[in-house]
């Protein structure tokens, strides 16, 4: 009987000293989802959250990699059932379904406090203000990959021709490259998933129109220079692409590059890693789109990830001086440089590895130009996924395989924007 | 001696019902809202992008549907396409496999474990996998078939409008045959050997023991699996979404497929439960013409 | 003159072996593939002129997906969630085909209606809801989640073919042992199942490969990355700009072999002939 009191007696002992400690709490843990998770960028997440972690005392960060492909359900279901994680790193392309949704936390009066706030890239601000209808900020963009040509040297080389610099030796290389009957094309072109947002980059800079909509809100998309441009580019297909084209993705588009098959590819400064793989520094270049019938440079946001704090959050304070230590000029260029990508602290653009890098510098030195000029996609208007993601790739894919004329077929790009646009200064 | 067992107060009557009952429980807790939660979204809109135009909306969504969708009836064609020629060519493959293994014979078990290897093989890589064979110009498919002289130039076999079905449907066959082939195999075994020896006494040959044994004894599981494997294809989407993404210009948008993209890609949960519910439907008929067809039920009934 | 017996020899291999080795090939190229593509370097594998046998070998992929994807943690995951949610499907599996089988009851069409209904809607469309439960149960981001889901969805399937499976076997075997004083239970457990066996046998095998090969659920009802499974893991060496073909295919060889050894073990009992004598006498 004794025995058994006494073990009673240590067993609720330990229940309470466990309770203590429980209760005695840690430190307050954060979660961060990373959208693209893989070796190419949690290694890097995972070293600056542990720099992050060992360097203050308030908080906890932890990092979860979520696999790109199913990133953006996986976020949705979150918001849906209110579990979002506490920051998340996303793509711009759905801040506007999420500030629909009105899942995240306003950033403005911690970015106007900041000190630093003024190395962050204006354009880009810019573009993630113009998300919401207010110009809140929700959202604030780190990194970002802009569109450009990658490009073989090395079988350029073997085919006696240069680097093309104008429209007209692009589409001169293509067809001198071209060599169907070997299995060898000039370009590959992209017509299944991604690939109207691959082309508008493309129209624009041939084209050099500096506004998506023009002044009476009209979609600018069916301009006769871009109709012009596309019939060219569509005249390509499986005389000078491959067949396969039409449902190229990301994929099959940077397999027929990096084997050699294709020796020129649109595409942009995120592919830098699977090239390198693949490929020796020599047989491979990145090429800013050549100058537009305007003479000037334009450039499409292409693909911006950001920073957020969703709305679950306990912590925002917290939460802040994370994505603040993300944003420093030591963070963001550790970051940028280890996955190849721009970095967004102007500071870093100094730095040596910018300008080793030949991807990012070239892209830098274009966006530098004082010709260039950012042309806006209206990312902030609900329906831009449905029109790129549903209504325009097949139609594409009905131009390449000669079912649908190119003028039909930007008209009905052109329409759908201009509506959605008219509906959204209309107040929605 | 036996242990005779006390009349344990079961009535034979509940058995069956208590056997059934974890099965009902889980059931009823797990799905009943959720499937009831697609019917529900299926008269709303749903929009993740536009969430302050939620609402009940009646019949639109299925209006919308049947008057002012032309890819829904091309996808309804292509599901029926795809579903009539996968499960077809499954059962005939996977069933003669079966046959083939059923009799220990040397070799037999090396036999089974390669056969049974593509079922085994997680869908990630399986879509990966048959997405970079068929590569046009760095896929080992044309390069084999280029090499030996059997074709001229690289297909594009998810490009071209006239092969994206086929190699879609090869990719599925690889994987689905083996599904058949185990199901049908366990289900030979119970059918006693002597029976096929009596018959060969008896002057029938293999193909007279196939009709009269063989049948009878699988055709159950035939019924069964050949409907369930059905109902799996109809809504299977991983792979057509990796291979072609549904192109070349919707050729290989089954129903399930656009489902996907409507509610997952473009988050338009109302119209997409409208799909759901109409898939469910379809099966649903489906399922009751088939069985009745097949004089399922009406099979013996052991009464105790 | 060929002889009788050379004659039978020829038939045996034109009828039986010619066409299983053509359809040993025919599934075995592609398997081919995916274990050269994880033994080749980088720029070997999406590459022309293409490579048939790596040259030279690597295992990188093998550590790398071993060590820095997290797979030796997503593999314990897998196996434990594939390993109870197998058991108790195929324990519930079997009562339901039995009920099916040897009983005439109430409902039981209506029972499997409802059975086959659960599989007419995609399970995308579930998640959501079903998180909804789970939330509310606090089962999220723990292995339980996912393993009441699989039970559920996988029983339907597993039932009705057990009660294919059960018909199949004359209720006379039963019968005669409950003659000989066996309680039900009893005749079920001694007579019943050792004949069932390969059916137990081939319901284990689907139950746990569906389970060891689901994705989406896996994904969406776990939150944090330690709880991942092997199918999260595979798909994270897909990127958004990158695809790494070699740790992929590396990765599934490693997930593929548990799944092997345990159909190595359960074909076993897909032996033919095991009710030979049981019905006799």
């Amino acid at each position: 009987m004794k025995r058994k009191k006494l073990f009673v007696c240590c067993i609720l002992l330990f229940a309470c000293t466990f309770a203590f400690a429980q209760g005695k709490s840690e430190k307050p843990t954060l979660t961060f989802w990373d959208e693209n998770a893989g070796e190419t960028r949690t290694p890097y997440y995972q070293e600056l959250i542990n720099r992050f972690n060992s360097s203050q005392d308030r908080v906890t960060v932890i990092y979860e990699g979520i696999p790109s492909s199913s990133a953006k359900e996986k976020y949705d279901v979150a918001i849906a059932t209110k579990t979002t994680p506490d920051i998340g790193h996303c793509n711009a392309a759905w801040g506007s379904n999420w500030l629909a949704q009105e899942c995240l936390v306003p950033l403005d009066n911690y970015f106007d406090s900041w000190p630093e706030s003024a190395d962050i890239n204006k354009n880009y601000l810019t573009l993630n203000r113009n998300l919401d209808s207010q110009n809140r900020l929700f959202l604030i963009t780190d990194t970002v990959s802009t569109p450009l040509m990658w490009v073989r040297t090395d079988l350029l080389k073997n085919a006696g021709i240069g680097i093309p610099r104008t429209w007209d030796e692009f589409f001169n290389a293509v067809k001198v490259l071209s060599d169907k009957k070997n299995g060898f094309y000039g370009f590959s072109l992209r017509g299944g998933s991604g690939s109207c947002v691959e082309l508008q980059h493309v129209l624009y800079a041939y084209s050099g129109i500096p506004t998506y909509f023009d002044k009476n809100g009209k979609c600018t998309i069916n301009a006769p220079e871009h109709v012009e441009f596309l019939k060219k580019l569509v005249s390509l297909y499986n005389v000078y692409t491959s067949e396969s084209d039409i449902t190229n993705g990301y994929k099959e588009m940077v397999a027929a590059f990096d084997g050699g098959s294709a020796a020129m590819i649109f595409h942009n400064t995120g592919s830098k890693a699977e090239h390198a793989n693949a490929l020796k520094p020599d047989q491979y270049q990145a090429v800013s789109f050549p100058v537009s019938k305007q003479g000037t440079y334009s450039y499409t946001a292409g693909s911006q990830g950001g920073y957020c704090i969703f709305t679950t959050c306990k912590y925002p304070d917290e939460a802040w001086e994370f994505i603040k230590f993300m944003l420093s000029e030591e963070s963001n260029s550790y970051f940028n440089e280890k996955i190849g990508q721009i970095p967004m602290n102007n500071k870093v653009l100094s730095e040596n590895w910018v300008a080793a890098s030949q991807c990012t510098s070239e892209a830098l030195s274009t966006l530098a130009n004082p010709q260039c000029h950012l042309v806006e996609q209206p990312k902030y208007l609900p329906e831009y996924s449905k029109i790129m993601n549903t209504l325009t790739p097949p139609n594409f894919q009905a131009v390449l395989a000669g079912e649908m004329t190119v003028e039909k077929f930007l008209d009905t790009w052109a329409d759908a924007f201009t509506e959605a646009y008219a509906k959204y200064k209309t107040g929605k | 001696m036996m242990k005779t067992k006390k009349t344990v107060g079961i009535p034979k009557r509940t058995i069956p019902y208590i056997l059934i009952a974890p099965t009902i429980f889980l059931f009823v807790c797990l799905l009943v809202y959720p499937l009831g939660n697609v019917f529900y979204l299926s008269f709303q809109n749903r929009l993740l992008s536009r969430p302050k135009l939620d609402g009940f909306v009646g019949f639109l969504n299925y209006l919308k549907l049947f008057t002012d969708d032309p890819v829904f009836w091309e996808a309804l064609w292509n599901s029926f396409r795809w579903v009539f020629i996968e499960v077809g060519l499954q059962l005939v493959f996977g069933v003669s496999l079966a046959l083939l293994l059923k009799r220990k014979f040397k070799g037999c078990g090396v036999f089974r474990a390669i056969l049974f290897l593509p079922w085994a093989l997680s869908g990630v890589l399986v879509s990966m996998l048959w997405s970079m064979m068929y590569f046009e110009n760095v896929g080992v498919l044309n390069d084999i078939l280029q090499k030996t002289g059997i074709i001229q130039s690289a297909i594009s076999w998810t490009g071209n409008i006239q092969t994206a079905f086929w190699a879609v449907v090869i990719a599925e066959l690889w994987r689905g045959i083996p599904f058949f082939a185990i199901m049908v195999l366990a289900s030979l075994q119970s059918i006693p050997n002597e029976l096929y020896e009596a018959c060969r006494v008896d002057g029938g040959g293999a193909i007279m023991g196939f009709v009269h044994i063989t049948l009878p004894y699988i055709k159950e599981t035939v019924v069964l699996t050949t409907l369930l494997r059905t109902v799996w294809e109809f809504n299977s989407v991983d792979l057509i979404l990796n291979l072609t993404g549904g192109g070349p210009i919707h050729k290989t948008t089954t129903l399930a497929v656009y489902l996907a993209n409507t509610a997952r890609r473009d988050g338009d949960f109302g119209y997409g439960s409208a799909i759901a519910v109409v898939s469910f439907f379809i099966l649903l008929l489906f399922a009751f013409a088939y069985l009745k067809l097949s004089g399922f039920n009406e099979e013996g009934d052991t009464v105790k | 003159m060929i002889s009788l017996r050379q004659n039978k020899n020829l038939k045996k291999f034109l009828c039986l072996y010619l066409p299983l080795i053509i359809a040993s090939i025919w599934t075995l190229f592609p398997l081919y593939w995916t274990v050269i593509t994880s033994l080749k370097t980088s720029n070997q594998i999406v590459s022309k002129p293409i490579t048939y046998f790596p040259s030279p070998v690597v295992l990188e992929h093998y550590a790398k997906a071993w060590n820095v994807g997290g797979f030796s943690r997503y593999f314990l995951n897998s196996l434990f969630v594939s390993l109870v949610s197998t058991l108790f499907t195929v324990v519930f599996a079997t009562m339901d085909g039995y009920a099916m089988a040897r009983y005439k009851f109430k409902g039981k069409y209506l029972f499997l209606i409802l059975l086959l209904c659960t599989q007419f809607v995609p399970t995308a469309m579930l998640i959501i809801p079903l998180f909804v439960i789970y939330n509310k149960l606090s089962m999220i981001n723990t292995p339980w989640s996912l393993i009441i889901t699989y039970i559920t969805f996988h029983i339907p399937f597993n039932a009705t073919l057990m009660s294919t499976f059960i018909k199949g076997i004359p209720d006379s075997l039963e019968e005669a042992a409950m003659v000989d004083g066996c309680s039900r239970k009893q005749a079920f457990a001694h007579v019943l199942l050792p004949v069932l066996l390969p059916g137990v046998a081939a319901i284990s095998a689907y139950s746990f490969i569906s389970s060891w090969n689901e994705y989406l659920y896996a994904l969406m009802f776990t939150t944090s990355s330690r709880n991942y499974t092997l199918p999260v893991g595979l798909s994270m060496m897909i990127g958004e700009y990158s695809i790494n073909y070699g740790q992929l295919t590396a990765g599934s060889v490693i997930a593929l072999c548990p799944v092997v050894l345990m159909f190595m073990y359960v074909q076993k009992f897909m032996v033919s002939g095991l009710s030979a004598g049981a019905v006799k006498g």
